[in-house]
């Protein structure tokens, strides 16, 4: 996969995870995302925080630090735009789906 | 969970490792004890060390530093969106109405007042500049919300000398009389003169960003705390 579209598909994946919850951080986003699809996607951390950030510069998403334990934590949280692409974002992935399951049918039933 | 030597010990390492801006280092400091945690809960007899290295190597060889790299490239390009905006925030009634007014007054001190007044704005021109300058580099080695409130209202006060730079201040500033009239070189000096201060303004709106990014990264830890 080139990695453009890899860095498209993350993007979306990203911010589909925000309908499960509110704010997230860089390390649950990971995890969250190898639990939902049975351990077949890993995105690799140096992947992950850069498009967190370029998200954030562009506005979709928004930060703060938050003290847990003896440490700072960087949740990230929608903002008013990210909303409306987030939610384009679930239905881009959506019809994703569902064409990549019609190839495979018809590769199936050839 | 990780004692607080153990977590300062995985900050020192990533800050080796070429992570220097304070947010990022924070956030993959937590990834990282986050990350390490969890392995020691898998493989009890991991040494910190190990466990470490091994979470090191996901992000490759050079995985590190092309994080911090992409990071600043993040901050100075909002640095320059910073410098837009203010540019941008110059061209508004108040500021252009004031502009016109100190434009129109310093016409006329000149008209009345002749050289001396020419000589007077060249010297306060300069002056302003310098004071500029030293507040600036005062409030960045003193950053504290509360400064920076006064930091940001000396900042937007001087917008109005933005105009007079961009109509040729020494051209309309001319005095009338053939003992007053200004020669090109007084001109060009108090043309460039204001070209100075234009530039200190446009250094001044970057370095007003990273003062801000600073205090809040600073406020959002002791909010945090």
């Amino acid at each position: 996969m080139s990695k453009n579209a890899y860095n498209t598909i993350l993007r979306e994946l990203i911010l589909q995870l925000f309908q499960y919850q509110e704010q997230w951080h860089g390390y649950d986003m990971a995890k969250k995302l190898k639990e939902n699809s049975n351990g077949q996607i890993e995105i690799k951390e140096n992947r992950l925080y850069p498009a967190l950030h370029k998200l954030e510069q562009e506005g979709v998403l928004s930060s703060e630090l938050v003290q847990v334990g003896n440490r700072s934590r960087k949740y990230y949280a929608l903002t008013e735009n990210g909303t409306e692409e987030a939610d384009a974002a679930f239905i881009k992935l959506s019809e994703m789906a569902q064409a990549l399951q019609l190839i495979l049918k018809t590769k199936a039933h050839a | 969970m990780l004692s607080d030597d153990q977590v300062d010990y995985i900050r020192k390492v990533l800050k080796k490792r070429g992570i220097e801006t304070i947010d990022l280092l924070e956030e993959m400091t937590d990834h990282f004890v986050q990350a390490i945690e969890e392995r020691e809960d898998e493989l009890p007899q991991l040494t910190l060390r190990e466990a470490l290295r091994q979470e090191v190597a996901k992000f490759g060889a050079f995985g590190m530093m092309k994080l911090q790299e992409d990071y600043q490239r993040k901050l100075e390009k909002e640095g320059l969106r910073i410098l837009w905006r203010t540019f941008l925030s110059f061209w508004k009634i108040p500021q252009i109405m004031g502009s016109i007014a100190f434009l129109y007054a310093t016409f006329l001190s000149i008209q009345f007042f002749g050289q001396d007044a020419v000589t007077f704005y060249r010297i306060a021109i300069l002056a302003v500049a310098l004071v500029f300058v030293g507040v600036m580099i005062y409030y960045r080695y003193r950053l504290g919300a509360g400064n920076l409130a006064m930091y940001t209202k000396l900042h937007s006060s001087l917008h109005w000398i933005y105009l007079p730079v961009l109509v040729n201040w020494g051209n309309l500033a001319q005095p009338t009389g053939t003992d007053n009239t200004m020669t090109f070189n007084a001109q060009l000096i108090a043309t460039a003169l204001l070209g100075v201060v234009l530039l200190f303004q446009c250094a001044g709106a970057l370095i007003l960003k990273r003062s801000y990014t600073e205090v809040e990264r600073q406020a959002a830890l002791r909010h945090a705390k």
